[in-house]
């Protein structure tokens, strides 16, 4: 069966109502509301993941834009004492910087070779970071970092820092925006352009769209939201170091998650997420306190094996004439 | 102004080499505005390296391109496109995963100088669906098409880009003498609404009772240049085509 | 101090040393690389687990180093005859897809290390000792000779099975067209069940001598990896002498940057190099003729 695009509209709204519903049944189920709301904060990075994979790149180096999101805001945070809320946006810009020397350095490679040099791009600001200790405190990491904080609405107390419901809630939002941001750039000519980018890329350039820039606006666009949930990620955590943040495991989730839900609805990354994250905390890690990650290596090997078109529609043919 | 025609595309002393191989030699002609001009040329006579040249995929090593009054030289392929060059590919070119409808509309809505609403995007394409007929395969994934269709898509869709040059590299080959009938009538028919065209074919069905002139090419040098009935009696290019039909064979 | 009078010798012999190891590192990668055309993320993974196995029969069994090697070869070629059977599997696009399964695949490896060994460096002592050359002054580690003559034996093994046998001259026709290679009547399947079954037994021996030399944490494999992919790009496939200057040179730059900067900054090296590496090839490995 083939789902209708309204179709498929109808049951994300669905899904986003339930989300947001169900505390108000279970209003102590705090385990929960910290497990959703982190599989919200990947969901997001998965979607960040996507924009770029849009263009028909398979990046296998996210971490980088989330680890230098999460110092960027960790540091202004630390030094000069500034609001989370201003550094998480202020500090994904380091994400941006770091995007924009990938799109200049990277503007020639396609497929395995853009992947292969992203696994060696996160090696790049984590190893300065890890020996910069002047600054970003080496290895050891930085503690003590600015929780979320906390808003007030008359009387209405938001502690997005202590309070897991509201953190919960914060979370649902950002990704229910930026899934609804993500469908509005699939469905503009940006993204049909994109689309085109993907699918071929001679043929593109050849109808007058320009690759290059679609696809550096695509990777600046991902890098600033991965950055976002990096920085989130230091917050929440409220500690931060080079080998938390700029991990291989990083890099995969969202490569993981967006494969498993599905690239074609534009709430696969998100799904991917809201399924596989729960299934890791709350089943996987009580059986392995330690090493239950290897369950995302296993369901990547696993969902290629058995959905071989997985990822093949992602691919941009080197261009040739 | 005065109704003179103007020159739409003028080459002039293009060279390419490719290592130690020198491509293409010394180049030069000009095409003026509403005419079609036919390349002929064996195997590796560098047909496909000039329209690479010309519509920006490939820097030459000397020369210079000069589109519609503008040195396009060093214009990048896409800025070619939105400035009004469109081109087909010896292999088609095509957006495997979109429809038919869809790939058209991609030259529609990105190729065009004027930008169109994706309502009138999507018209202009379906009434180019029709001239090649297509119309009935709208739907299908273009992935699906046979590779003579969608050799007819990429012509649909280069013409989406309103262009005011159309190269078309081996447009004809595999297709029937009736389907080659049918775009010689299409052809003919676009270069009254003003379409200038560059068209290479090394079987001669198509190109011969279209051009209004032929170009022959041999080892990147043209060893000929006339009317399609004086180059076909001319014996330089009979010999050129004789040698490498013996040697070779004609591609598939 | 005698240290730094010959800075450069130094940097030479353990650039040396090291660098041979890379070329070992880096054998299994393209030898599989090269006949299945099959990308393994894992394979510094792969490395790092043979590097545990051998810790763990030395320290809990009291297995000197060098018996270590034979059962460390066995089962990292053990360990690839699945994983050939699992990338045999996958589909169009091929690399593509080898890459992202096999990514998943260190993930998975990473995290299971992880389980079993614990996230604490671990160093494989193999009861050499260094020793120091009385008049000038330099010092000298066995380990770094073990290291350096069992590198290179294992590439000039490799290079003699490759050139000098019946089996080789298969070998590298099919890493040069597969296709052909096929069609003249080499069976594809046994030759990529070979390469898996030869680069498991590289790994294996590389994994001993990488925990003998540097420390082994159960995330130490990315490094490995990008090493092996940095010289098959430098190399090409199925050229082994290119394959050993890829190493030395990298060798030679990562200790060149450890007298120089330091070494805790060895490892953006690597990395480094890979990137620039592919800024300047952006088509990647190339099938030139094996040389
Ligand atoms: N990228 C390249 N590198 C090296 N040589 C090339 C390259 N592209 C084309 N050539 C060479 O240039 C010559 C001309 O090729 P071209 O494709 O232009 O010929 P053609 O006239 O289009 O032939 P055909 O009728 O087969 O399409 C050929 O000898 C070819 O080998
Ligand atoms: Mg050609």
């Amino acid at each position: 069966m083939k789902l209708k695009p309204y179709h498929s509209s109808i049951l994300a709204t669905a899904a986003a109502l339930g989300l947001a519903a169900w505390p108000l049944f279970f209003p102590d189920a705090f385990l929960y509301f910290q497990v959703l709301g982190m599989a919200c904060l990947y969901g997001t990075l998965a979607l960040a993941w996507s924009i770029y994979a849009l263009s028909g790149a398979i990046s296998l180096g996210h971490a980088a834009f989330f680890g230098l999101g999460a110092y960027g805001s960790a540091l202004l945070n630390h030094y000069w004492h500034w609001s989370p809320f201003l550094t998480i946006f202020l500090g994904s810009l380091a994400s941006v910087s770091f995007g924009l020397l990938w799109s200049l350095f990277f503007r020639r490679l396609r497929g395995v070779y853009l992947g292969l040099a992203s696994l060696a791009a996160v090696e790049i600001p984590r190893v300065i970071i890890d020996n910069w200790d002047a600054v970003t405190y080496g290895s050891m990491g930085m503690t003590g970092l600015g929780k979320l904080p906390t808003l007030s609405l008359g009387s209405w107390q938001l502690a997005f820092g202590s309070d897991l419901k509201a953190q919960y809630y914060l979370l649902l939002t950002v990704v229910i925006g930026a899934t609804i941001l993500y469908k509005l750039a699939m469905g503009s000519r940006w993204g049909w352009a994109l689309r085109a980018v993907r699918e071929n890329e001679t043929a593109a350039t050849m109808m007058g769209i320009r690759v290059n820039r679609e696809r550096t606006k695509a990777l600046l666009c991902s890098s600033y939201l991965t950055g976002v949930c990096g920085a989130l990620y230091a917050h929440i955590l409220g500690l931060i170091e080079p080998a938390l943040v700029f991990s291989l495991h990083v890099s995969a989730l969202p490569l993981i998650f967006t494969i498993f839900g599905g690239r074609t609805l534009f709430f696969g990354p998100v799904l991917g997420a809201l399924l596989l994250y729960p299934l890791e905390q709350l089943v996987f890690q009580p059986l392995f306190p330690s090493g239950h990650a290897a369950v995302y290596g296993l369901v990547i090997i696993l969902t290629i094996l058995f959905f071989p078109r997985g990822i093949a529609a992602w691919i941009t043919a080197r261009k040739s004439a | 102004m005065d109704n003179r025609p103007q020159i739409c595309l003028k080459v002039s002393r293009l060279s390419k080499r490719y290592g130690g191989q020198q491509v293409l030699r010394d180049i030069s002609f000009s095409l003026q505005e509403g005419e079609i001009l036919g390349i002929i040329g064996p195997n590796g006579a560098g047909k496909t390296t000039l329209f690479n040249i010309i519509t920006g995929w490939v820097p030459p090593s000397g020369g210079e391109v000069v589109f519609l009054g503008e040195k396009t030289t060093d214009w990048t392929p896409d800025r070619l496109c939105r400035g009004g060059m469109a081109r087909t590919f010896q292999i088609p070119q095509v957006f495997p995963e979109m429809s038919v409808l869809e790939n058209v509309m991609t030259g529609a809505w990105f190729g065009q100088q004027s930008r169109p609403s994706a309502a009138q995007a999507r018209d202009q394409s379906r009434e180019l669906l029709g001239l090649v007929e297509l119309a009935a395969k709208e739907a299908t994934p273009a992935r699906e098409l046979s590779l003579m269709q969608q050799r007819l898509l990429e012509l649909a869709r280069a013409l989406a880009t309103r262009p005011k040059l159309l190269l078309l590299d081996e447009v004809a080959a595999g297709l029937s003498l009736k389907a080659v009938k049918c775009l010689s009538n299409l052809i003919l028919r676009l270069r009254t609404q003003g379409l200038t065209l560059l068209l290479t074919d090394h079987l001669l069905h198509l190109i011969m009772p279209v051009s209004d002139r032929l170009l022959a090419l041999d080892q990147g040098e043209i060893i000929a240049e006339g009317s399609p009935q004086d180059l076909i009696q001319n014996p330089e290019v009979e010999s050129a085509y004789l040698g490498v039909r013996g040697a070779a064979g004609e591609e598939g | 101090m005698s240290f730094n009078a010959w800075p450069w010798f130094q940097i030479i012999a353990s650039g040396f040393s090291l660098g041979s190891f890379y070329a070992l590192v880096a054998l299994g990668f393209s030898l599989i690389f090269g006949i299945t055309r099959a990308f393994n993320l894992a394979h510094g993974e792969m490395i790092v687990l043979g590097g545990y196995l051998a810790f763990v029969l030395w320290k809990f069994y009291q297995v000197p180093f060098f018996l270590t090697l034979p059962p460390c070869l066995l089962a990292m070629a053990g360990l690839s005859l699945p994983l050939y059977l699992l990338l045999r599997r996958l589909k169009e696009p091929y690399a593509l897809n080898t890459l992202v399964v096999t990514f998943g695949l260190a993930l998975l490896l990473q995290n299971l290390m992880l389980v079993l060994f614990s996230a604490d460096y671990r160093l494989l002592d193999s009861g050499l000792t260094s020793f120091t050359i009385p008049r000038i002054g330099i010092t000298f580690s066995w380990n770094q000779g073990v290291l350096l003559l069992l590198s290179l034996l294992a590439t000039a093994g490799v290079h003699l099975v490759l050139h000098h046998t019946f089996l080789g001259k298969a070998l590298r026709a099919t890493i040069q067209d597969w296709e052909a290679a096929q069609m003249a009547g080499i069976n594809v399947k046994l030759m990529s069940f070979i390469a898996f079954g030869m680069g498991g037994m590289l790994i294996g021996l590389a994994g001993p001598l990488y925990g003998q030399n540097m420390y082994l944490y159960p995330t130490a494999g990315t490094e490995a990896t990008l090493i092996a992919i940095i010289i098959t790009i430098f190399a090409g496939v199925g050229r082994i002498r290119t394959l050993l200057l890829g190493g030395w040179l990298l060798g030679l730059m990562e200790s060149a940057a450890i007298f120089t900067v330091g070494s805790k900054w060895r490892e953006l090296v690597s990395a480094a190099v890979l990137v620039t590496l592919l800024y300047f090839r952006p088509e990647g490995i190339s099938f030139r003729k094996p040389g």
